[in-house]
């Protein structure tokens, strides 16, 4: 086996541990930019499929180092409807580069897609990795940059890079799922609250009944065991449920 | 449930053995043309011995619909004489490290029931056997499948090419935290090795 392809396991071995020992997402995605550039590679973006429920592509995104603006514009024009890349992804059995997925004769605004992509926002050429669960196509995990490494070797190592990220980001989200005391509404209350806001505020904010803040405020103070409200905006924030 | 078929008990479980080269006949012959192994109603190679340990599933009516070999990596095994190239570095070679060949499930029967138990009755019977993995090829696609049920696999080599399809050498840790994820993804708790097979590893 020639020193060049040893080299290339090797930066995968070293990204599989460094992905292991991350303990929150915002390092994992660092660390996942920081290694992806061995291969020319700047941004990424793993993303489950819209769905008729969550028809917006940005709600799907569950780990991104996209340019700034790229995924605002591409999910409020709907350009996954059009891109190329998310309608082939969804059959292939292994990674493809962008360049490999065909754009039908008829899809202008799938060109324009890939044109503005790589005209405003660096996205010249990219590698698109499928990821499978027990019921097939589940996500993908798209890497991009300006000039990449679109070699056997690396593309193989980038695939491997990919399914690593991938499960240790689906291993956070599960953890933090986990150790969530507080529901999604219950937090949100607990901000304001933290905030300095009123229950009379929190309801005209969130359009909500005061009466319903102030139950929301007693299930989290339940939650968090704590008595009174500052007591649980503290415990609140020592239990990572809300900003400090 | 999970029947572990291996030297000791071969004779008396003959037919679901045979059901087994059946099956694999069909899944791999068949359905993925392997006509190397084409043994007129078996699917079979030169690792089919005494020191090959099955594993297989059976339903209600102990039919066969799917299974597994493990196969001791102390001797010349499939990865070591024809995937060596798979492997960057050493090719393990351990008496706690089995190779894991023919994974397959019957056309009627890929749903993930099946396929959940069969990981279930490997950690089981690696456990009960001190195994601390088993290195196995595997379709690069399907690795992401079983880290979601909770096996913990690490590569061995980069992903290449074998017949069209990207394989990648992996070893599959033999842990019990693997065994609790698994179960929890499953939601099963109890064990799915046949019960007089339970505890053979002390007995034995």
């Amino acid at each position: 086996m020639s020193g060049f392809a040893f080299s290339h396991f090797q930066t995968v071995l070293g990204a599989v541990e460094a992905f292991e020992r991350t303990t929150s997402l915002p390092v994992l995605c660092g660390k996942l930019t920081s290694v992806i550039a061995t291969f020319g590679f700047e941004y990424f973006c793993y993303a489950t499929p819209p769905s008729g429920s969550r028809p917006k592509f940005g709600d799907g995104v569950l780990l991104n180092d996209w340019p700034a603006g790229w995924l605002e514009h591409y999910s409020d024009s709907q350009f996954h409807l059009h891109d190329p890349v998310t309608q082939f992804t969804r059959r292939q059995p292994r990674a493809f580069l962008w360049s490999e997925a065909p754009v039908a004769a008829d899809n202008a605004i799938g060109r324009s897609v890939i044109q503005i992509a790589a005209a405003d926002y660096r996205l010249r050429a990219g590698l698109c990795v499928p990821i499978h669960g027990l019921a097939g196509y589940q996500a993908s995990i798209s890497f991009a940059g300006q000039e990449i490494d679109e070699g056997f070797e690396a593309r193989s190592a980038m695939e491997m890079i990919a399914v690593y990220a991938v499960n240790r980001c689906n291993q956070l989200r599960t953890d933090a799922a986990v150790r969530r005391l507080l529901t999604a509404r219950e937090r949100e209350v607990m901000a304001w609250v933290a905030a300095g806001k009123t229950a009379w505020d929190i309801g005209c904010i969130l359009v909500i009944s005061e009466d319903t803040v102030n139950k929301l405020v007693a299930s989290a103070m339940r939650r968090l065991n704590a008595c009174n409200r500052p007591q649980a905006v503290a415990e609140a924030i020592r239990h990572g449920e809300i900003a400090p | 449930m999970i029947r572990v078929i291996d030297r000791s008990n071969r004779d008396r479980f003959r037919r679901t053995l045979d059901q087994q080269f059946r099956m694999r006949r069909d899944v791999f012959v068949t359905e993925r043309g392997w006509k190397d192994f084409d043994r007129g109603a078996y699917e079979m190679d030169q690792y089919d011995t005494e020191d090959a340990v099955y594993l297989v599933s059976l339903d209600a009516h102990d039919a066969v619909i799917g299974g597994m070999r493990l196969y001791p990596t102390l001797k010349p095994h499939l990865m070591s004489e024809t995937f060596a190239h798979m492997v960057d570095g050493p090719i393990p070679q351990r008496s706690d490290i089995m190779e894991l060949t023919r994974f397959a499930l019957a056309a009627h029967a890929r749903h993930s029931h099946t396929y959940c138990e069969l990981f279930l009755g490997l950690l089981e019977y690696g456990l009960g056997e001190g195994l601390s993995g088993t290195m196995a090829l595997m379709r690069t696609l399907r690795i992401p499948v079983i880290q979601n049920l909770g096996m913990t696999v690490r590569p061995l080599g980069l992903p290449q090419d074998i017949d069209g399809e990207a394989q990648t050498a992996v070893l599959i840790e033999m842990n019990e935290d693997s065994l609790a994820r698994v179960r929890r993804s499953a939601g099963r708790s109890e064990s799915v090795l046949e019960t007089s097979l339970r505890g053979r590893a002390s007995t034995s």
